[in-house]
């Protein structure tokens, strides 16, 4: 048996597809399915949304912060609770069961949970200067509320997030581009609903005081101080204070709402250590 | 953002100097196999050589570990998810291999003849926590090194 | 071509050789195809999307050899062997190889 040596031209064992070529064809079909399945998902929500009952959400509300529950119902401030309760009194009947939680962290935010609890931070209510740039914080998170936003926005985001871990793991880098496009779509859905919030807080507080003086008091306050580092939380899903601004003034001149004096905010907020803090 | 500016640096990172070492690993095992053209290497025993000719016999052996850069990576994820053949996973495995049957030569000198020879892949590289990530393979080759008298 | 595992092919006698000749595929199977087989797992049984997945890689990777052995002008492979990896999750890899013979 005799040796013929030969050379094996080509290279059967790879491939020809060039690669780059292959990667444009995936990302592509990639993205053509997640964009599918957002806006599938975006319509699901919104179908399911509005068939959710109030006790149902008050079920999933208490269920979820049922832990801390004594924790979130202390009140830093009575004058809170009041002002609170009389901006309530002002929404159409619903079943929720509306409680404010003061948190005592010195963070620039406040947002709307399941089951009616609205939860202010305590470095949100040092910005404002008027009861009535308070009232319309408040008034911002019910609007919330009454546009089921909460649900809406925990709902799309908690199901994208349980499907595109299940799908690729959530170390895959894969799963990790597609959340942080993901959170970049949200954001402009949430912007909107954020805007139709502000409008809503804008008639509420034109109910409770005949006027809307003090409306932009807060975002004024959030804009002079520049501080735009230490907000980037709250501008994290926010619209820029200055759209919102002059979109608020925009809805006054066409609604034809009354602007007068506002009242002067006193240290409505005790700073005591008797109260438990929160953390969440 | 920031993340994603990253991954697509690292993705074009992966695809530039990836590439371009592919290349050269390629003209590399190119010009040593074109060296050992006469050494053959055959997966039959020493049977089928008569005893009497042989001089001596070693063990010989070689290795190489090579790693997936980090275009291909991504390529193979998203590969995944279609299914189909997983192209960037075909030449990371062929140049490990074929380097690997190179060192083995390489290790053999003097010798006429490899026989029962055997290829075997391992991935290594993994770590514990990151299962769908892979490391590297590694490639191991090993045969009988026969070398004949001189006639 | 004839392939055998073997070291010889019984009833011929080899003529010539050619050294090594080998086929290798790495292939996957649609996510799709994963979860159904991570469902199967609960039950047991065959999973029939990786049986699948496994033949057409083999076929695959003896099709690649058998076109190595061709172009150096063998008629048969001798001592054929199969080996696995898994370097990549959820794909299938092939690897065969053997030596590359005439015979007559």
């Amino acid at each position: 048996m005799k040796f013929t040596p030969k050379r094996i031209e080509g290279n059967v064992n790879v491939s020809k597809t060039s690669p780059i070529k292959e990667f444009v064809i995936l990302i592509g079909g990639l993205l053509g399915i997640g964009i599918t399945l957002f806006i599938a998902l975006g319509l699901l929500v919104d179908l399911i949304v509005p068939r959710i009952s109030v006790d149902f959400e008050n079920k999933l509300g208490s269920l979820l912060y049922s832990k801390f529950e004594n924790a979130h119902r202390t009140t830093e401030s009575k004058k809170l609770d009041t002002l609170f309760h009389q901006l309530v009194n002002h929404l159409p009947d619903t079943k929720h069961s509306f409680s404010l939680t003061v948190s005592k962290k010195d963070v620039v935010n406040a947002f709307a949970l399941p089951g009616g609890r609205v939860v202010m931070y305590k470095g949100l209510i040092d910005k404002i200067d008027s009861e009535n740039g308070l009232s319309f914080v408040m008034a911002h998170e019910l609007g919330h509320f009454m546009h089921r936003d909460h649900l809406r926005g925990m709902g799309r985001a908690l199901i994208l997030a349980v499907i595109a871990t299940t799908i690729f793991g959530g170390d895959n880098p894969l799963s990790q581009l597609l959340m942080e496009s993901l959170t970049i779509s949200e954001m402009t859905f949430s912007q909107d609903q954020e805007s139709a919030a502000d409008l809503f807080a804008l008639s509420l507080l034109a109910k409770q005081y005949g006027h809307v003086g003090g409306a932009t008091d807060f975002f004024i306050s959030l804009k002079e101080k520049g501080a735009l580092q230490k907000f980037k939380y709250f501008f994290s899903t926010h619209p820029n204070p200055e759209a919102r601004i002059s979109a608020i003034e925009k809805e006054i001149k066409e609604k034809a709402y009354a602007l007068d004096t506002v009242i002067p905010l006193e240290s409505v907020f005790v700073k005591d250590s008797t109260t438990p803090s929160i953390e969440l | 953002m920031t993340n994603i500016i990253i991954l697509i640096l690292l993705i074009a990172l992966g695809y530039y100097a990836g590439h371009h070492a592919e290349k050269k690993h390629y003209q590399s095992i190119k010009k040593r196999e074109e060296e050992f053209l006469n050494l053959p290497a055959v997966t039959f025993s020493e049977k089928m050589t008569p005893i009497e000719n042989v001089a001596s016999s070693t063990l010989v052996y070689g290795s190489a570990v090579i790693s997936i850069d980090y275009f291909k990576r991504i390529l193979a994820a998203l590969r995944n998810i279609f299914g189909g053949e997983v192209g960037a996973y075909e030449s990371l495995l062929d140049r490990a291999r074929r380097e690997a049957v190179l060192r083995m030569k390489s290790m053999a000198t003097n010798a006429n003849c490899i026989v029962n020879v055997r290829i075997e892949t391992a991935s290594i590289g993994k770590s514990a926590n990151r299962k769908n990530s892979l490391g590297s393979v590694e490639a191991i080759a090993y045969g009988t090194a026969l070398s004949f008298k001189e006639a | 071509m004839i392939l055998t595992n073997t070291e010889t092919v019984p009833g011929k006698t080899i003529v010539e050789h050619f050294g090594l000749v080998s086929g290798s595929t790495v292939r996957a199977k649609h996510v799709g195809k994963d979860i159904l087989a991570g469902l199967k797992n609960i039950v047991g049984g065959e999973l029939k999307g990786y049986t699948e997945l496994l033949q057409e890689s083999r076929h695959q990777s003896m099709d690649r050899m058998v076109e190595q052995a061709e172009q150096l002008g063998a008629n048969a492979i001798v001592n054929v062997r199969f080996a696995t990896s898994s370097v990549a999750q959820g794909a299938a890899e092939l690897y065969v190889y053997g030596t590359a013979v005439k015979v007559q």
